[in-house]
């Protein structure tokens, strides 16, 4: 589903998914991401000009429901702006994210 | 400047539609008609509860031809849409290199008429699912809680069968400003209006594609060789259907001399009650709102006795239809216009080409391109009928309503939203139905078209005094068909 790492030194949180990220799939990576997100916050204060960054990697995934759509932009929302992207999408998940008007605010790649 | 919080409402309901609509490109074929048979089911299963619903909240027609209009855009527009291709490739041809591939279009506003709230909602509903597109209801204001209700039942429906969330949402409150924002919002990809002309022009207006409809005022001929009694009985069963609400239900009888008497006895042994010209009178009044020239909309979906009783004309008890006999076509004969009520004008002619010509000035008189109804056994009458009238449905031997919504009396798409095309400014006189509302993508594969290539390459080309005919003639005299395998 999903596995997250943060990297202190670099204030990158890397999430990589897996399988099928339909609703409900979406709805428990998103209390986990909540929880890795409120354990950056309260443990390891961002520091610096630039803040977190957040990485969603999408290598393993070839469904996307409008759930995680929804958490993407969550996630960037809080993230700020230029601070979330998509790595790694196949094409049909890349258009999903056109198709949705998504894909350059949310830097699908 | 739009006002911020119609446009945050706007924005909300796109957004969802969209994310909505990215996720549901992805479904298969497989996915999308289990979810559009659960709508279906689940439409059924409440037939009878919204049709009293959506009687009681508009005012209008009668529960249980409500019921059957909801049977009829649940379970016969599944049916006829059921076996459809609508995902993935929908044909595949070797022999022209062809292949076409179905995409949804995106997310869809559907406005939805008082005059068949439920059944038109839950029809658009199944429509826009089986081609994968969300869909917002957007209601008539007197028909905001059976409508609601509809869509509810629909999308509950459709989340259990896996549907993406929000898949359908649909508008608690009417404001024509938050119409408007979503109908030219930059997220939309289709208007599907049905309704007056100042909601289809709207929806042609705002940028967005539009499928439109068009106002009927539909001609029923009876032309000299027709089963008379088999004609009224059909008649009185279209135009009495939920008290006249459907705008395919005929307007005006036009009956050759001939079999005039025959025509009245049998209408007046069904139940129509003919009215003299001081009742005609009378019900001009009520009938029109004298400055729009258009119908009084407290008379849509009343009984014959209801709208005799508001004229002041007291018809004999089981009356189920008025006629207004009447001379000419225009605005100064106000009832030879639409009403959406058990009321037809009537004329008489002598003759097929009388008849005719009564015909077109009916169907010009506000019903271009919307249905035309005959009834004959004369084939050679019937197709010169059919070639004259501008309508997108000529139904024959058939009562008009049923006959244009399609499906029950013929083979017609089976449909809530009667395309009137160029005459009535839609773009097309198709019965719409979920394959209009796919894009349909072709994959050509090399063909090449010999006999071009040879003409192409000719100095003749070149030469400007060889003549056009010739050239026709060297391109037919080339070998090779004109899609040949590469």
């Amino acid at each position: 589903m999903v596995e997250c790492r943060f990297d202190a030194g670099s204030l990158v949180l890397n999430c990589v998914f897996s399988g099928r990220l339909d609703a409900p799939s979406a709805a428990a990576a998103s209390e986990i991401i909540a929880g890795e997100l409120e354990k950056i916050a309260s443990a390891a204060p961002v520091a610096g000009p630039d803040g977190l960054s957040v990485i969603f990697d999408l290598a393993g995934i070839d469904y996307v429901s409008s759930a995680f759509l929804r958490l993407c932009l969550t996630v960037a929302r809080r993230a700020g702006k230029g601070k979330f992207s998509a790595a790694n999408s196949s094409p049909a998940v890349k258009k999903v994210f056109s198709m949705a008007g998504l894909d350059r605010a949310l830097q699908v790649d | 400047m739009l006002n911020p919080d119609i446009k945050t409402k706007a924005d909300d309901l796109l957004e969802r539609a969209a994310l909505a609509a990215a996720e549901f490109a992805q479904l298969s074929q497989e996915e999308t008609d289990r979810i559009v048979r659960e709508v279906c089911l689940a439409g059924l299963a409440n037939r009878v509860s919204l049709a009293k619903l959506a009687c009681e909240e508009t005012g209008k027609g009668i529960w249980r031809d409500k019921a059957l209009k909801n049977l009829v855009a649940t379970l016969l527009v599944y049916r006829d849409i059921r076996d459809e291709k609508t995902v993935g490739v929908i044909s595949e041809d070797e022999a022209t290199g062809v292949i076409e591939i179905a995409q949804p279009l995106g997310p869809i506003l559907a406005v939805i008429p008082v005059t068949n709230p439920t059944s038109t909602v839950m029809f658009k509903i199944l429509i826009a699912l089986k081609a994968r597109n969300p869909i917002i209801i957007s209601p008539h204001g007197s028909a905001l809680g059976c409508c609601g209700q509809a869509a509810e039942i629909c999308y509950r429906a459709a989340l259990r069968a896996g549907a993406p969330e929000d898949c359908v949402q649909w508008l608690t409150e009417t404001s024509r400003d938050l119409t408007h924002a979503l109908m030219g919002h930059e997220k939309l990809s289709l208007v599907l209006a049905t309704g007056g002309p100042g909601l289809v022009r709207a929806a042609y207006s705002s940028g967005t594609p539009a499928i439109g409809v068009g106002s009927g005022n539909v001609p029923v001929y009876l032309e000299k060789t027709a089963d008379i009694p088999f004609a009224v009985t059909s008649i009185m069963i279209s135009k009495t259907f939920d008290n006249g609400t459907i705008c395919a239900s005929e307007q005006a009888v036009v009956v050759e001399s001939e079999i005039e008497p025959e025509t009245r006895r049998e209408f007046q042994r069904q139940g129509g009650y003919f009215l003299s010209p001081p009742e005609v009178a009378a019900l001009e009044k009520i009938a029109i709102n004298h400055k729009t020239g258009l119908m009084n909309p407290a008379l849509v979906g009343q009984s014959a006795e209801t709208v005799a009783r508001k004229a002041g004309i007291p018809s004999p008890a089981g009356t189920r239809l008025l006629l207004a006999p009447q001379e000419k076509v225009g605005p100064e004969f106000p009832l030879s216009g639409e009403i959406l009520a058990p009321v037809l004008a009537y004329y008489v002619r002598e003759d097929f080409a009388a008849a005719l010509k009564t015909c077109i000035e009916l169907n010009y008189r506000g019903g271009i391109g919307h249905t035309a109804s005959i009834f004959s056994r004369d084939e050679s009458r019937i197709r010169e009928f059919a070639e004259l009238m501008n309508a997108g449905r000529v139904v024959v031997n058939t009562p008009s309503s049923q006959g244009a919504v399609g499906g029950m009396f013929n083979t017609l798409k089976v449909s809530f939203t009667l395309g009137c095309g160029a005459g009535g400014k839609n773009i097309t006189t198709e019965n719409i139905s979920a394959r209009s509302l796919i894009n349909v993508k072709r994959v050509c594969r090399r063909r090449d078209n010999r006999k071009w290539l040879a003409l192409a390459t000719a100095d003749d080309v070149f030469n400007e005094s060889v003549t056009g005919e010739i050239l026709l003639e060297q391109y037919d005299r080339e070998p090779g068909g004109e899609a040949n395998h590469g």
